[in-house]
């Protein structure tokens, strides 16, 4: 069973556990969209360019340069209208840009979406994309409450933050693989560190000399510079 | 949890949840026998536990994200419809697309009559205002024609078959779903683009005619017109039922009746736009070639037109076999 808020999308378990995807963005789907688009731009420059030139290079005229025009102007084409249809079948809703971006499509039922839904998706590329610059794609994730585009209003698609694509969590490898401190305080020092610039000093005093002293430390330094350094020792030095 | 217990724990799973990852990575997912399905039932119930412990004692985690992953993966894996390709097949031939082909049927000879009427017009207003030729036709048409030959005259000699299939191809696929999603106009845009084709057909057999060509371009066209322009109307058909489901979209809300018109629309044109492969094909190959008389190419016309006709009716498949597996997906549905 699935159940969609305005941020999230829900998938209820048959034994009742709440699975949440939050969905995505104009801000952060605009930049996965921007690295896409640098990429398919480049390749597809990069091919027309080398065959430019090697037609040039080679003189080639009549029959040939048709040839030749083919080799260059089909292969383009395909490079930049097909990159996404292409690397989003192929990677189950995934491509570099959105990999990057910590995005994925999802179907209606967080899974991954079909081959038909993803050409869907991709063919109102052609509406979506009017009158410059996906004006209109952006005028209707901005008006949805599901920040849809047309394309996945047609595909039945949503795109959600994925959470295996975030940096920041610490891993399970890292929890097991210091024994001096128990997991949990672990835990609660990769968060402190995490958000170390943001508190204000005397919070970073009051956090850090608690979680000290629950990691057993006699001493707790008073000075802030040298807590940051006690904290970071009791993490493993990893951040 | 104490440390030591949720540390025990953490290192007594962890062999089972990359197994139970390899296994949902697996390209085809699919379960050799009783016992692994049966393997991935008592797998998923485990994640589930697993994933409320790790909730509890572990928040923030990599393995909080992994596990409610693995368990959506599951899930779905578990609970997921499955059907065979072949009675996929059957179902989409046999049933669906007949059935949508009737749906559309009102759409299709509204948007025939749009493209015949302004085809009509435009011939008309060609034929009496000669000067009007170049809101429809290039310059290079109209020079060619003015020559006293049709701008498709020694095609050949300049490109090869293959090379002029395969640009035709990717024109005519371009145009028919551009034709399709422009329905998402509330119709509007769909119908521009039937208005704008018609026309241009009009118009070029309109300036043909003037210089005694138009039968030079009936002779051209015929053999590949069948099936390229019963599928743009097909197109322009679903784009039209695009339109309505937006601006009537009955008991439903818009966006219900919007998704479930594409997935209709979207059946249609996976069916039919292979067929422009086909046209692309008689285009290439047979359509500039001067070997082929009227009739062969009148015959190719017709042979295609029924060819595509049967698979939209479903007649093509009403074998034996197939009559079987469609009735049972039709019981089964």
């Amino acid at each position: 069973m699935t159940n969609t808020a305005t941020d999230s999308l829900s998938l209820h378990t048959i034994d009742g556990v709440e699975l949440r995807l939050p969905i995505a963005g104009v801000g952060a789907r605009s930049y996965a969209f921007v690295i896409d688009w640098h990429i398919r731009a480049l390749a597809a420059a990069i091919w027309a360019i080398g065959g430019l030139v090697a037609l040039r290079y080679f003189g080639l005229r009549g029959r040939e340069f048709g040839f030749m025009q083919f080799g260059v102007a089909l292969p383009t084409a395909l490079i930049y209208f097909g990159y996404h249809p292409l690397l989003e079948t192929v990677q189950g809703g995934l491509t570099p840009g959105k990999r990057m971006a910590g995005l994925r499509i999802v179907a209606q039922n967080g899974g991954v979406p079909s081959v038909g839904a993803l050409l869907i998706r991709n063919i109102f590329r052609m509406i979506d994309s009017l009158p410059v610059c996906y004006g209109l794609a952006l005028v209707m994730m901005l008006m949805s409450s599901r920040q849809s585009r047309l394309g996945d209003l047609a595909a039945g698609t949503l795109v959600v933050f994925d959470a295996t694509a975030k940096k920041k969590l610490l891993s399970t490898d890292a929890l097991l693989s210091n024994d001096r401190v128990s997991p949990q305080v672990l835990l609660l020092a990769d968060e402190l560190l995490q958000r170390w610039p943001e508190l204000l000093p005397e919070q970073r005093a009051v956090l850090g000399r608690r979680l000290l002293e629950r990691a057993g430390h006699a001493v707790v330094p008073s000075n802030d510079e040298d807590l940051r350094v006690a904290v970071q020792a009791l993490h493993g030095g990893r951040r | 949890m104490t440390p030591v217990a949720l540390r025990r724990w953490l290192d007594s799973r962890r062999a089972d949840w990359g197994r139970i990852e390899t296994v949902l990575h697996e390209p085809h997912r699919r379960f050799g026998d009783e016992a692994t399905a049966a393997r991935m039932v008592q797998d998923y119930r485990a994640l589930a536990h697993d994933l409320a412990i790790a909730r509890r004692e572990l928040p923030g985690t990599d393995l909080v994200a992994r596990l409610e992953t693995s368990l959506r993966q599951a899930h779905l894996l578990l609970h997921r419809d499955y059907e065979p390709l072949r009675e996929r097949l059957a179902r989409l031939y046999g049933i669906e697309i007949p059935d949508v082909f009737r749906r559309l049927r009102a759409p299709l000879l509204a948007v025939t009559l749009i493209f015949c009427g302004s085809a009509l017009a435009s011939w008309l207003l060609v034929s009496r205002f000669p000067e009007l030729a170049s809101l429809f036709a290039s310059e290079r048409m109209i020079e060619h024609v003015e020559g006293g030959r049709l701008w498709t005259d020694g095609l050949l000699n300049v490109v090869p078959s293959s090379m002029l299939s395969v640009r035709i191809i990717a024109n005519n696929v371009t145009v028919a779903l551009m034709t399709f999603v422009f329905g998402a106009l509330y119709g509007i845009g769909t119908l521009y683009m039937v208005m704008l084709n018609g026309a241009m057909l009009g118009c070029a057999f309109a300036i043909t005619a003037r210089y005694q060509l138009a039968g030079d371009l009936f002779r051209f066209i015929v053999a590949h017109g069948v099936v390229e322009l019963s599928v743009i109307l097909l197109a322009a058909a679903a784009g039209v039922s695009l339109g309505e489901a937006l601006a009537r979209p009955g008991q439903r809300s818009r966006a219900e009746a919007f998704r479930a018109a594409v997935a209709d629309a979207g059946k249609l044109l996976a069916v039919v736009v292979p067929f422009l492969g086909l046209a692309g094909l008689i285009e290439g190959f047979v359509s500039p070639a001067d070997i082929y008389g009227v009739p062969a190419r009148m015959l190719v016309g017709a042979m295609s037109g029924l060819l595509l006709w049967a698979v939209l009716s479903g007649r093509a498949w009403r074998r034996d076999g197939h009559v079987q597996i469609v009735r049972r997906a039709r019981s089964d549905s």
